[in-house]
């Protein structure tokens, strides 16, 4: 299996062993005590992961291995190698570009070079439905900015190769503060990859059910037939009316039981988090609306060659284009839109409802 | 300082620049609006929806999805007169093309006849020149309702009612399907963690959890890794998740019982294709009927990019034992490989994965190829039989038992806990034999798959030759025969099959065939030096050919698009040259052409031209979906490349019935093949794909081109050449008699259990 041996190697390489790659498939190291003894092998071992009869199984070894690396969310720092300032960008064109207020105006106000804390969160989820699925997500988030890098996959390979280990830049609390975005995001990301197995699941489901009611579409038919005959026998025709309705009951009950057999659960949870500083070009801008304004900062990522956008302060969805409130709160299209009862528009971070007293939509 | 006009000026473009700024806004809000209805509609809230749409109309009064959906909230609450009104405002945009359609419904249902008429006929205008086929069925019940209408308002009679709630399309598709509710999805999320000390790792950490995760996903094969690598493969759902059910659940040994024509062959390809672009499969050996070898090199050569090897290469012939040990995918006939020593070979190698086609021929356990299967050494395997029970439940007991030794425990215990006893066909116990059966079978339905493709009506055009023609034909069969014999298994013995059936494609083909002969071989002797030379002279002489005239005439009168098939290049060139003589626009499809000239020739055969003019070769995987006429201009003699043509056209998507005209010249080969393949068997009007198993159930020892030059050769010596072909149709027919047979026995016994 491709990459499994080269995994088999980083990981016992980074726990002290000394390895020996073989030609093909093989792989033989020598093992520190500690290690050996979590492996449950000896100090010497030497897998063969061919496809000859009699090679090792790569999955058991795999999952044997897994031992190796820590049970809980692995919270890691890093730093890159050399961390120059960011490259200049053309702020006004780039503005112009990369960023939209629908509702309001804003003002340059200064630029300059500096670095970022980047928080990548690695969500690892399992769809349980009629089959079992899983998968994982990566979302990264700006701590300095409160923005969201995009592609954060792509972010993580750029900089990877200039990666050197440090402590994390941000500090237990501003993790924790960010994690409810990430985690919003994340889920936006699962439903996203959901999309093939709900419908796979909605196709079977719907199959299914359609079997299901004509096999007591069919039987309710015979009990009517039944019924129409006997209507000299009120008796026998209130048995089988009787019959009918149970009938109506069971055909229900199965298909009930069909709908918690293809629903989907998904359970995801943090991974690892892994904490960068890295540089980037810091762009602050005055936003106005009406007769109020604040000051907000942005960070154009130099590795993207993006403006990263920033994060709604009602929901925390990457907000782009902008919608401002009254009093300046930075909010994504859906938190400014109107008030499905009355049609007004209002602010969900200022307020859960509108003043109609209408639900919050 | 303060210029008055300057400073109304300034007020003036300040005030368009918030105007246009406003406007955009509106505009934004109101497509988020009625995006909104449109989901809320969805849910089942209509009052929600129409209000959600209406708002959108105030924010922007030509918003073509709002209005398309108020229409359609109108016309499903039967108030056909406001119906009428909203699909009539959204005949205002250009795209809308459906919108006349809408309205007309809308009249119909309202009883406006000579509206309705009108609409529709605006409707078909509209439509004429547009070649998506979602508009068809629409513009097919459009024709119908206006010879209705134009009948009914030319009789003194009243009007018929409007025919029963027809659904009105929505705008972008104007089929709408029935929405299936989605399944339902909750979500949990684990507790927040507290990112201190306790949880710190390292880097290296960090990026083994995240390589181990992406090979948890790879052994879950949560991704098919070797689909975008396919060329020209249209893979469907339920192939996807065959496959996804094979390497997930089934742990690659499986038996695919699939419907014919739904594409086992492709599943079992991407099967393999997924394991090898994994590197969990390096060798592996494909087992079919001998009819079948050369379809499935092909198929795993142009479409999945491998390099099958196959026993009727050189390297075969002189080392079979470094063959069968080395070659790392084999393709070969289990006729071949059943017998000694072959056989021993085969055992003894070692194989991740075998694929046995047509696995019905496994059913008996004493047969070699039972035997054979059972003793390969092998880490997956895949079973492929649309018929998998064809006399009684013992045969899948058979089939079983190679697949998972035991599943189905002994053969005395199988028969005592899932026979009844006396009826060997009736199951005992059938859930449990179901539940067990779900363990390494799929069967997937045609309806299930929502396969279901219109009528293919077929005619033979049997050309009578020209003198020269015939002179030419007969100089070419005897040569032909004369030398076949002893050269059949080395190139000259190609070059003469070869040049056989150029014979029997056109003159031109024979020509350009003669002077690649007397050019390159030597084993030309000085009397077949002068007969080529004068095979080639005529060949030259001839401009009109018997079938020519004939595909000339039917070009004239062609209805719609056509198809027009050869199988080699000269005749396409003929073809090409009648086409310019009648003055028929045509495109040119060459398998030789690079994937953006062939990609040219289809939207040119598309948008403008009637006829597309195609060698057999490359191709396969475009929709033609758009012609509904093949014409085969000539006969490959091995019917699944007929099949193959037919299938470009008559696949899904086809809504129209297919016509096939299969052009042949008398006195030919192809006459004699036509006759048993059309007229006895009945071959093109048969479902797809059941020529496959039809030609597996045969079980002859090479290839069916190979069987047909040998029985026209045989037969021409002893002059009962419609005997010969009789007795192979014979044995066709025996073989489909069978096959329906198994198919009804399957249906029953299977019914629609194992769909994915």
């Amino acid at each position: 299996m491709i990459g499994i041996r080269e995994w088999m190697r980083d990981l016992l390489v980074s726990r002290g062993a000394l390895v020996e790659s073989e030609e093909g498939d093989g792989i033989r190291a020598l093992l520190p005590a500690d290690v050996a003894a979590e492996l449950g092998a000896g100090e010497w071992i030497s897998l063969d992961f061919g496809t000859r009869p009699g090679a090792d199984d790569a999955f058991e070894w795999m999952e044997r291995m897994q031992r190796l690396l820590p049970a809980h969310v692995i919270v890691a720092g890093a730093q890159l190698r050399s961390l120059g300032p960011a490259p200049q960008v053309d702020v006004a064109s780039m503005l112009s570009s990369e960023f939209a207020i629908q509702n309001g105006v804003y003002r340059f106000v200064e630029e300059f070079a500096t670095t970022a804390n980047y928080l990548f969160f690695l969500f690892q989820y399992t769809v349980v439905s009629d089959e079992r699925s899983m998968g994982f997500v990566t979302v990264c988030l700006n701590a300095d900015a409160q923005s969201m890098a995009p592609l954060p996959e792509n972010f993580l390979r750029m900089v990877r190769s200039q990666l050197q280990e440090a402590e994390p830049s941000a500090s237990p609390d501003t993790m924790a503060a960010l994690y409810p975005a990430a985690a919003k995001e994340a889920q936006r990301e699962i439903r996203k990859h959901l999309t093939r197995i709900q419908e796979n699941a909605g196709r079977r489901l719907a199959r299914d059910s359609e079997r299901v009611e004509s096999y007591y579409r069919g039987l309710l038919s015979q009990i009517e037939k039944r019924i129409a005959k006997r209507t000299n026998d009120p008796e026998a025709a209130a048995k089988e009316r009787s019959r009918a309705a149970a009938t109506e009951a069971d055909c229900q009950a199965k298909l009930e039981d069909l709908r918690r057999k293809y629903s989907l659960h998904v359970q995801a949870g943090l991974a690892s988090v892994l904490a960068v500083r890295a540089p980037v070009r810091q762009i602050s801008l005055r936003l106005m609306r009406k007769k109020q304004e604040r000051q907000r900062m942005l960070h154009w990522n130099p590795a993207l060659r993006t403006l990263e956008p920033v994060l709604c302060e009602s929901c925390s969805a990457p907000a782009h284009p902008l919608y401002l409130c009254e009093r300046v709160h930075c909010l994504c299209r859906e938190c400014w839109a109107p008030c499905a009862a009355c049609g007004r528009f209002f602010c969900r971070a200022c307020q859960q409802r509108c003043s109609c007293g209408g639900k919050a939509s | 300082m303060h210029d008055p006009k300057k400073q109304e000026r300034r007020r003036r473009l300040l005030k368009e620049r918030k105007d246009a700024e406003r406007r955009e806004s509106d505009l934004d809000e109101a497509e988020y609006l009625s995006l909104m209805a449109r989901r809320v509609y969805r849910t089942g809230d209509v009052p929600g929806a129409a209000r959600a749409a209406r708002k959108a109309l105030l924010l922007n009064p030509e918003d073509l999805p709002a209005l398309d959906l108020l229409g359609h909230i109108h016309y499903e609450s039967q108030q056909y007169a406001d119906a009428a009104y909203f699909f009539g405002l959204t005949r205002k945009n250009p795209k809308a093309l459906g919108a006349s359609y809408n309205v007309g419904l809308a009249h119909l249902k309202l009883g406006r006849t000579r509206e309705a008429l009108e609409d529709f006929q605006n409707f078909l205008d509209a439509t004429a020149s547009s070649q998506d086929v979602r508009w068809i069925p629409l513009r097919e019940n459009a024709t119908r309702w206006c010879k209705d209408l134009v009948k009914t308002s030319q009789s003194p009679v009243p009007p018929p009612p409007p025919p029963p709630a027809v659904k009105a399309p929505e705008m972008p598709s104007p089929e709408r399907k029935k929405e299936r509710p989605p399944a339902p999805v909750s979500f949990t999320l684990d507790p927040v963690p507290s990112f201190g000390e306790p949880l710190r790792g390292s880097l290296a950490d960090y990026f083994l959890r995240r390589r181990l995760l992406e090979l948890e996903l790879a052994r879950n094969f949560e991704d098919l890794i070797s689909l975008p690598t396919l060329h020209e493969v249209d893979t469907y759902h339920y192939q996807q998740e065959t496959v996804r059910k094979v390497l997930r659940q089934f742990k690659g040994r499986a038996l695919l019982a699939d419907e014919v024509g739904l594409g086992k062959t492709i599943e079992a390809c991407l099967v393999l294709k997924e394991y090898w672009t994994r590197g969990m499969v390096r060798r592996a050996l494909v087992l079919t009927p001998p009819s079948l070898v050369s379809q499935w090199k092909g198929e795993l050569t142009e479409k999945f990019a491998m390099t099958p090897a196959s026993p009727d290469g050189s390297e075969f012939r002189s080392d079979p034992a470094r063959f069968w040990n080395t070659e790392p995918l084999i393709v070969a006939s289990i006729a071949l490989a059943r017998i000694e020593p072959h056989a021993s070979m085969v055992a003894s190698a070692a194989w991740d994965m075998v694929i046995v086609d047509e696995a019905h021929c496994l059913k008996n356990r004493t047969s070699a190829n039972w035997k054979l299967v059972n003793s390969l050494n092998k880490k997956f395997i895949l079973m492929l039989t649309a018929t998998p029970v064809e006399n009684n439940l013992l045969e899948l007991f058979n089939l079983i038992t190679v697949l998972k030794p035991g599943l189905l425990a002994t053969e005395a215990e199988f028969r005592k806990q899932f026979v009844v006893a006396g009826k060997p066909k009736s199951p005992r116990n059938a859930d449990q034999l179901r539940s067990l059966l779900g363990e390494v079978m799929v069967r997937n339905t045609r309806s299930a798959a929502d396969v279901h493709l219109p009528h293919r009506i077929a005619a033979s055009v049997v050309a009578e030759p020209s003198p020269a023609e015939e002179q030419v034909y007969r100089s070419i069969s005897r040569f032909v025969a004369g030398r076949y014999a002893k050269v059949r298994k080395g190139t000259a013995g190609l070059a003469l099959h070869l040049m056989q059936r150029q014979a029997g494609s056109s003159v031109q083909a024979l020509g350009r065939a003669a002077a690649r002969l007397l050019a390159q071989d030597d084993w030309i002797g000085k009397d077949d030096r002068r007969l080529l030379e004068e095979v080639q002279e005529i060949a030259s002489q001839v401009l009109y050919s018997g079938k020519g005239l004939r595909l000339a005439r039917m070009l004239s009168d062609l209805p719609g698009k056509a198809v027009v098939f050869t199988e080699f290049t000269p005749t396409l060139d003929h073809l090409a040259e009648i086409c310019k003589q009648q003055g028929v626009r045509y495109a040119l499809f060459r398998g030789d052409m690079s994937r953006g000239e062939k990609d040219t020739a289809i939207r040119l055969f598309r948008d403008e031209a009637d006829v597309l003019l195609s060698t057999g070769s490359g191709g396969e995987g475009r929709n033609l979906q758009f012609a509904n006429t093949v014409i085969n201009f000539d006969l490959p003699w091995n019917p699944m490349r007929l099949e193959q043509r037919v299938g470009r056209v008559h696949r899904i998507g086809q809504t129209r019935d297919v016509f096939v005209f299969n052009f042949c010249q008398a006195g030919t080969i192809e006459e004699q093949l036509l006759r048993v393949l059309h007229d006895k068997i009945n071959m093109f009007e048969l479902v797809v794909g059941e020529i496959d198993t039809i030609l597996g159930l045969l079980d002859e020892e090479g290839d069916f081109a190979e069987l047909v030059l040998d029985l026209w050769l045989s037969a021409r010596e002893s002059g009962n050449i419609e005997q010969a072909f009789d007795g192979l149709a014979e044995k066709l027919l025996n073989a489909k008699k069978q096959y329906s047979a198994a198919r009804l026995l399957d249906e029953t016994l299977l019914q629609r259990d194992f769909e994915v």
